[in-house]
């Protein structure tokens, strides 16, 4: 069927099953799913404007939930959330602006294309990492073996300590105690730094940019995992917000895809909390790399093909 | 254990089938009825476009969250029943 609003020819079914292997990717690790949105809606025919605004209003209502839930469960840190909401906001807007400039200077599919597959590349090279690191066995001498002490998924490298320590030890004012998230002191300018980094991504490529926004808050705030994932579901309910308002005014947002989408995500949401009792997180990790992939793949063929809805 | 995946394969079957009816009905109204009156918004009022589109995405969030909750009681409550 046609959705007008987008001028594209899609399947509701089709957007349905995106919806669900997002909403399954949420229900598995609490954030994540909504990079996919990007190469499937593109792939679809969707011009590349709608898919970054069309991203973000589909990741609001996702949020809104799982927010919920990890309000419910203690997660999240109010504190940390609302000074992050200084940087992601004009940072979702620089991201929507680029984006403005970029459909007046008709590179808007190329230029967002290629960023999407650095990303999408970068991304399964760091699950695959991830999931391979732990695994409780390793191939030796062409053999599995298994791995006798896995290390626990919250071990944090030498390296990443030392940042975390020098990060919190910036000493430009004013500084937060973060209890939520157990940091003694921190610099705002280091939080705002951190979030306006991942507001531009949010608003130039949709979605919440949960993969730049989570390795930062862990890896270099030094935030617990539990409360990064509570706390950067909060924080997108407004910045994909604010993405969602700023993209529809400049005519970026098709809401119907979105909506549609969006069934697709609860019951995935679903399954995928189910999944968990099953499967282990690295081993998933894994499986979602050819994905990421795949998805990377789409965005390289619709760039090389004439779009279906180019021009609009 | 295989029991226990079992039941929750059933169950999770039954939910799915009462989400698609369910789903089926609201998509058709969705894609019926609103799908000009959005275009029509879309192409003459951008601002009052943008705060419909949010809230439609915040209350469809809201409301399937509540659906999805009623349904897992009613599948949990029916296989207690059943045991």
């Amino acid at each position: 069927m046609t959705f007008p609003i987008s001028g594209a020819h899609i399947a509701p079914a089709a957007l349905i099953a995106v919806g669900f292997i997002v909403g399954v990717l949420g229900g598995l690790f609490g954030v994540g799913g909504s990079f996919l949105v990007g190469p499937a809606l593109f792939g679809f025919g969707v011009p590349m404007n709608f898919v970054v605004g069309t991203d973000l209003a589909h990741v609001v209502g996702k949020s809104i939930v799982a927010a919920r839930r990890h309000s419910q469960l203690g997660n999240i840190d109010f504190k940390l959330g609302f000074v992050m909401m200084l940087g992601t906001i004009p940072g979702v807007e620089a991201g929507a602006q680029l984006i403005e400039y970029l459909k007046r200077t008709a590179h808007v599919d190329k230029v967002v294309g290629f960023t999407f597959v650095v990303i999408l590349v970068g991304m399964a090279g760091f699950m695959f990492w991830e999931g391979w690191r732990h695994l409780p066995f390793r191939v030796r001498a062409g053999r599995l073996v298994r791995h006798r002490e896995p290390r626990a998924a919250s071990d944090k490298p030498a390296l990443v300590a030392h940042l975390v320590h020098r990060i919190q030890r910036i000493n430009v004012g004013p500084h937060l105690r973060l209890t939520v998230s157990k940091i003694e002191r921190i610099s705002v300018w280091s939080i705002i730094g951190v979030s306006l980094v991942g507001g531009i991504f949010s608003g130039f490529l949709g979605g919440g940019a949960g993969y730049l926004r989570m390795p930062s808050m862990i890896y270099l705030l030094g935030v617990p995992t539990h409360v990064a994932i509570g706390t950067d579901l909060f924080e997108i309910i407004a910045s994909a917000g604010y993405g969602t308002l700023t993209h529809a005014i400049k005519g970026n947002v098709d809401i119907l895809i979105a909506l549609v989408m969006h069934t697709g995500a609860a019951i995935g949401a679903q399954f995928g909390a189910l999944l968990t009792q099953y499967v282990s997180g690295s081993s998933l990790r894994l499986a979602f790399v050819p994905l990421l992939l795949l998805g990377a793949v789409i965005i390289l063929h619709g760039l090389h093909v004439p779009h279906p809805a180019s021009g609009r | 254990m295989v029991l226990k995946l079992k039941r929750q394969i059933l169950s999770f079957g039954r939910e799915i089938v009462v989400y698609a009816l369910l789903m089926a009905g609201y998509l058709f109204v969705i894609l019926r009825y609103l799908a000009d009156w959005l275009h029509q918004l879309f192409l003459h009022d951008r601002i009052f476009y943008a705060g419909v589109a949010l809230a439609a995405v915040v209350v469809q969030g809201l409301v399937l969250d509540q659906l999805t909750r009623l349904l897992l009681h009613l599948v949990r409550t029916d296989r207690k029943a059943g045991e």
